[in-house]
């Protein structure tokens, strides 16, 4: 009896870390999240949002997404189980970027137009009230993308029209740092490894790399135009650039700081992830209203996978619901 | 025609100029129209950026001069000059003969948008001699705004785009097919 129950538990965990993912993009246009399996590179659920869909989170925890609707000013709450919406929450701010903590009790939320972070327990966003229950830091214009450090001290914002990324201690919600990087910074990603941090910058056609060990950006890589999303491999090696500009995504050797391909995609490329099950890079494209699926060994546009109006699918957005 | 007209007269009071913080959200236009002419020719007449007003039926004038845009990077420059008035002016960021690829910015003029990127492609037609051009739009609406007023939300830009997509790219048909 005494060895039933671990090996019960460990029976459950394999089949945790065997969960096929699932990518899961935001249309813009259509106001609904496509879910597409990616053992299968199928549609396997369409789920209603609320108006203008953008940015995605995924709490693995609760197997919940949240996803930032910015014209109905608010914040949908999905059940990646059952892949129904089972709540959405009220703002009266356009919402774009969002994130949560490392153990999903708390998410944040970009306030685009008044500049500012909104700090919320997950456990009360399904009260009635729920918008207005929350907490917040100011520290620079425009807040887009937000990543989470790898061990979950401190949560880095990109502001887009301060041209820095701000950096909030999140036990205290101080601000602590502003690293400048390039104009216009937006899409972030803390690389596979967890030490450097990927910001685009918009307007400078580039990418930053910030060491999150001292807050300073160690390089400066020139990739295409008008980009916007970035990715890394598992291991940080290789980082993944949309570019909505040129129609491409630049493909960059962080230890080399260059760009080693440029892979051309479907028009306006948006959101970025890293399948690490089957070892690609899953694009979302704006303008033709799709996925681009990238094998990450090739280097080659393997697929399309159609999905709807405007796909946008801005943050991290494989997980495995479980 | 008629509502392109009076998009353009109802905005003549409100030039306006790229604002820093970009509604989040993007709004497209897509239109497309198959030409019976090559596509080398039909090129020829896209990539023109001074020559608008020869297929444009809006537009009365074109004055080309090229300047440093607000990063001062060098850029060939367009003002158009709108039949009842009123003008815009654009900045061309890539002509390129290779892809048959035109993309230019509005600086500053009276559609009722913002952030305005527009890409103009010629490519091979569905039929020998025929050229399909693309023409696509993203901008965001004028407002910058969480809550929009009328005349600047999206649908008011959506249909102020459409309205030219729609009055120009039949022309360009006509005038390429007429030579």
């Amino acid at each position: 009896m005494k060895r039933f129950i671990p090996l019960a538990l460990l029976a459950i965990l394999s089949e945790q870390a065997s969960a096929e993912p699932f990518a899961y993009i935001t249309n813009q246009g259509a106001d609904t999240v496509s879910v597409i399996d990616l053992a299968t590179d199928k549609v396997t659920a369409t789920i209603a949002t609320g108006k203008a869909p953008v940015g995605v989170a995924i709490d693995h925890f609760d197997s919940r997404l949240y996803v930032t609707n910015v014209e109905s000013h608010s914040v949908s709450i999905i059940d990646m189980l059952t892949n129904q919406p089972i709540g959405e929450v009220k703002l009266d701010i356009s919402p774009v970027g969002i994130t949560l903590s490392k153990n999903a009790s708390q998410l944040f939320v970009a306030d685009w137009f008044q500049d500012r972070v909104m700090v919320f327990n997950t456990k009360d966003l399904l009260a009635p009230d729920a918008g207005k229950n929350f907490k917040e830091v100011s520290m620079g214009k425009a807040p887009a993308g937000m990543v989470l450090s790898r061990e979950g001290a401190s949560l880095y914002v990109a502001n887009r029209d301060s041209d820095e990324v701000g950096v909030i201690e999140i036990r205290t919600l101080k601000v602590i740092n502003k690293i400048p990087v390039g104009k216009h910074p937006f899409g972030m990603v803390l690389g596979g490894d967890g030490r450097n941090l990927f910001v685009v910058n918009v307007q400078s056609n580039s990418i930053s790399i910030i060491d999150t060990h001292s807050d300073k950006v160690t390089a400066t890589i020139k990739v295409g135009e008008h980009p916007y999303c970035v990715t890394t491999n598992p291991d940080g090696s290789i980082a993944y650039v949309t570019n909505t500009g040129a129609d491409s995504v630049s493909v960059v050797d962080v230890k080399a700081k260059k760009v080693i391909a440029t892979i051309p995609t479907g028009g306006f490329p948006e959101g970025i992830s890293f399948d690490a099950k089957h070892n690609r890079v899953i694009v979302a494209s704006w303008m033709d209203d799709e996925i681009n699926v990238i094998d990450a060994k090739t280097l080659k546009k393997i697929s399309s996978v159609a999905t709807a109006s405007k796909s946008r699918a801005f943050g991290q957005f494989i997980g495995n619901p479980k | 025609m008629k509502f392109l007209a009076l998009i353009l007269t109802s905005t003549l009071l409100l030039p306006l100029s790229a604002s820093a913080a970009n509604a989040p959200t993007q709004q497209k236009v897509i239109r497309e129209v198959v030409i019976k002419a090559g596509p080398a020719k039909v090129w020829a007449m896209v990539k023109d950026f001074g020559g608008m007003h020869k297929w444009h039926p809006a537009v009365e004038s074109t004055a080309t001069e090229t300047k440093a845009d607000q990063d001062g990077v060098q850029l060939p420059h367009r003002l158009l000059t709108l039949k009842g008035g009123g003008t815009i002016l654009e900045k061309q960021t890539i002509n390129s003969d290779e892809e048959m690829k035109l993309e230019y910015k509005i600086v500053e003029g009276v559609l009722p948008v913002s952030g305005y990127r527009a890409v103009m492609t010629v490519k091979a037609g569905p039929a020998a001699g025929e050229s399909t051009v693309t023409w696509t739009g993203r901008f965001y609406n004028k407002a910058n705004d969480v809550h929009p007023k009328p005349g600047e939300d999206n649908e008011t830009a959506v249909k102020a785009v459409e309205g030219v997509y729609d009055a120009g790219l039949p022309n360009l048909k006509k005038v390429m097919e007429a030579q």
